[in-house]
């Protein structure tokens, strides 16, 4: 169930912030910081102590969404933030206080998927 | 190999030194020796855009002010308002987004870095997400504040329109600070 919200929650901050860059052409930043912060709001007023991790993943993918669609199209930035999730859960960011950690796995996820992209073609 | 050839060859270390740290020092602790297959991913670095930067003086004293600016208000809203880090870098960003980045239409050069200044202010708020007890005092923080502004400058035109670059330059500018000072 966790994984499913996770990833759930990972595509919505991946391709909401994509769909918004790309069909109501907002600056990247503008889509990935408006969509974070509109998800995190209800979490600082209200005490939501379950799943308090969604606005933590929804702002980490939403770096995915702000790749550039001459790099990405929409089932690529769908593939980058489904692999986002499942590499959220399988490393627990709540224990290290390091910034920068979301962002990474963003850039990895993005990365492995050109890859494996580039692999599909060529075969 | 001429210049500009070489020259575009520290992006692409820059980039590969925080992905490797990051492999090292988050993955392998959580996953083990599986880890390994986080080099995969970097053979992508080959199909983007790699940009060597000219060495400039004001635009690399612009981006370490931007990002120094980024961590401080970060830990700034953290602190007074006692919010989420996300809720205090998604704060920032969309008071930075809302900077115009044209004045009347016009785009000189000076108008321009201020685009790149709100990445690196930015990309400096995913630094000051970092927890507090990792900045011991005010001159760790310029020190990582100045790491930060330089692998921006470094990476500005590299990599460009790949999700996660900004958020790869907060973590580097951090984990480099605390790699060397272990």
């Amino acid at each position: 169930m966790i994984v499913l919200i996770t990833i759930t929650a990972s595509v919505f901050g991946g391709f909401g912030t994509f769909l918004l860059t790309q069909k109501l052409h907002w600056h990247a930043i503008k889509a990935s910081a408006i969509l974070s912060l509109i998800v995190a709001t209800p979490f600082e007023i209200y005490d939501l102590n379950e799943y308090t991790s969604i606005p933590i993943i929804v702002f980490g993918a939403s770096f995915i969404g702000m790749s550039s669609e001459k790099l990405f199209n929409n089932k690529l930035i769908l593939y980058a933030s489904i692999f986002f999730g499942v590499i959220y859960s399988l490393i627990s960011f709540k224990y290290n206080s390091i910034g920068g950690t979301l962002g990474t796995t963003a850039c990895l996820s993005c990365l492995t998927v050109l890859v494996l992209n580039s692999f599909i073609k060529r075969s | 190999m001429d210049q500009t050839k070489r020259l575009s060859i520290i992006p692409l270390l820059a980039l590969g030194t925080i992905h490797i740290l990051f492999l090292w020092m988050i993955v392998v602790p959580a996953i083990g020796w599986f880890s390994i297959l986080g080099l995969l991913p970097l053979l992508a670095y080959k199909s983007l855009p790699l940009k060597a930067n000219h060495l400039s003086i004001p635009e690399i004293g612009l981006d370490i002010l931007s990002f120094t600016i980024g961590i401080l208000f970060t830990m700034w809203i953290i602190m007074k308002f006692e919010t989420s880090s996300v809720f205090a870098s998604a704060l920032i960003g969309t008071l930075v987004s809302f900077i115009p980045n044209t004045v009347l239409g016009i785009k000189p050069k000076l108008i321009q870095n201020i685009s790149h200044a709100k990445l690196a202010l930015y990309a400096g708020s995913f630094t000051g997400m970092t927890g507090f007890h990792h900045f011991p005092n005010l001159l760790s923080l310029f020190i990582v504040g100045i790491t930060g502004g330089v692998l921006y400058n470094i990476l500005r035109n590299s990599f460009t329109g790949l999700g996660g670059k900004l958020g790869s330059i907060g973590f580097g500018a951090i984990i480099l600070y605390i790699t060397l000072t272990i």
